[in-house]
């Protein structure tokens, strides 16, 4: 073991150029672990507007560094995760170059990363996220542009978590085609309506084709149903629905709408004092999340 | 009454998914041939025949003499990756598209394409479906 730990030390050393905290922690966690980890990567999306990708990628980031190390990726220009993280909400000038368009032009995400607390950082994104496919066109950048920026990071983290746009675009495909030899994977957010019921195929299809052309390794973690009302009649309906035509897919963890939920993005997670009632069905959700990422470790 | 080439057109339309994934496959080959087309011009220069035919590793731009696309190639390749060794290649361009599969083949097929790297998973499932049309007679055997 001291070997390891020696070893560890001259490796973080020579590897890097971070400072001592940096060693001392990762130290920490690997003593932990009992390795050296990489990063699992999970990317919450749906083609179809406003079923809680943003709040829910921004809890799982909160509750996943209670007690590992996560980064927060926004591959959404709309900037809501960002927003949601920092409480910033002027983030076409506070972020101004500053965002994960410059870590991809760079191939290196280092200079962009943010410090939330002490286990959660963050890579923002504001309204110039829009020009990405115009830079990956001109530029000659593949769909393995997020991969290759995050290389030099990969081992500083436990859990990668990204947040995407409500559509079929390069931001979407980019996460989902990044590679992580700790798995990669896809939670799909479905808020119990029908237009959603109908992104759902859309979605699996974008996977595949992402798993078949970018990313062998890519797995879905599951359908997550979020924002559902309590008294709505036709949850039972979906729940059905859903489990006779993706069996096994879904989570059983059902996010139910709650009004301390949609206002952490005004209060935040810091000092308030109805977090515990915000969280009470994402904490379920996590556990679930962590019990399948390690399941479904890749194989070679 | 449209014509019998418009209705073709109209059956086999690829969605936005299939659209998406297969704009930027043809921009990848827009690329791959202009990079071949130098590396030809630059053997010109030297006087040197080189085969068109032969495939070219996008990333190193190394000719890569194991990858030939071959119908027999692709079944040994295919061979070992199914007795779960692990092997390089190099894919040529397809035609994006989707199906149902019955569960327990879907089991097999990804945990055969999960030892490999992407394309694989096509590859087999083309393999397959080429065997059998063969047998029908629908296609020649190559
Ligand atoms: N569990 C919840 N309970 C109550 N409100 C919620 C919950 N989850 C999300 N919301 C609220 O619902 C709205 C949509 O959520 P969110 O912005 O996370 O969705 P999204 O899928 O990221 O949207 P977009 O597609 O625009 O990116 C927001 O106002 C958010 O505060
Ligand atoms: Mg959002």
């Amino acid at each position: 073991m001291i070997c390891f730990i020696i070893l560890l030390v001259i490796v973080d050393k020579y590897g890097d150029n971070n400072c001592f905290i940096n060693v001392k922690m990762k130290l920490s966690i690997s003593i932990k672990w009992g390795v050296k980890m990489t990063a699992k990567i999970v990317t919450f999306g749906i083609s179809k507007g406003g079923c809680s990708k943003s709040v829910s990628s921004g809890v799982t980031s909160y509750l996943l560094s209670k007690e590992e190390r996560v980064l927060a990726i926004d591959m959404d220009g709309q900037g809501n995760l960002t927003s949601f993280l920092t409480n910033e909400y002027d983030i076409c000038n506070v972020f101004e170059e500053k965002t994960i368009l410059e870590a991809i032009q760079d191939k290196d995400v280092r200079k962009y990363i943010i410090k939330i607390s002490e286990n959660l950082d963050l890579v923002p994104s504001n309204d110039f996220l829009a020009t990405l496919p115009r830079m990956m066109y001109r530029q000659g950048i593949k769909f393995d542009a997020l991969q290759v920026a995050l290389e030099p990071v990969m081992e500083d983290y436990d859990w990668i978590i990204i947040d995407t746009p409500p559509a079929l675009s390069e931001h979407t495909v980019m996460p989902l085609s990044t590679y992580s030899k700790a798995g990669s994977f896809a939670v799909v957010m479905f808020d119990g309506s029908m237009f959603a019921y109908y992104a759902i195929p859309k979605f699996l299809e974008i996977i595949e084709a992402s798993k078949e052309r970018y990313n062998p390794s890519l797995k879905t973690a599951g359908i997550l149903f979020s924002l559902i009302d309590s008294r709505a009649k036709e949850n039972e309906v979906m729940e059905e629905s859903i489990e006779e035509e993706y069996p096994g897919l879904r989570f059983q963890t059902i996010i139910k709408r709650k009004a301390a939920t949609r206002r952490l993005a005004i209060s935040g997670f810091e000092e308030n004092p109805e977090l515990t009632n915000a969280l009470e069905y994402y904490i379920p959700f996590v556990e679930e999340l962590k019990k399948r990422a390690k399941q479904e470790q890749p194989q070679g | 009454m449209p014509s019998k080439n418009s209705l073709k057109d109209k059956i086999k339309k690829p969605n936005a998914t299939q659209t998406f994934f297969n704009s930027y496959e043809e921009k990848l080959e827009e690329t791959e041939k202009k990079q071949n087309d130098d590396i030809v011009e630059e053997f010109k220069d030297k006087n040197v025949v080189i085969d068109e035919n032969e495939t070219y590793d996008n990333d190193t731009n190394v000719v890569n003499d194991v990858v030939v696309n071959n119908e027999d190639e692709d079944d040994d390749y295919l061979r070992m990756l199914a007795s779960g060794n692990k092997v390089k290649k190099v894919k040529k361009k397809k035609v994006f598209t989707s199906f149902y599969m019955d569960p327990d083949l879907a089991v097999e097929v990804d945990n055969i394409a999960s030892r490999g790297e992407k394309g694989d998973k096509s590859k087999l499932i083309n393999k397959a479906i080429r065997n059998l049309l063969e047998q029908y007679g629908v296609i020649e055997r190559k």
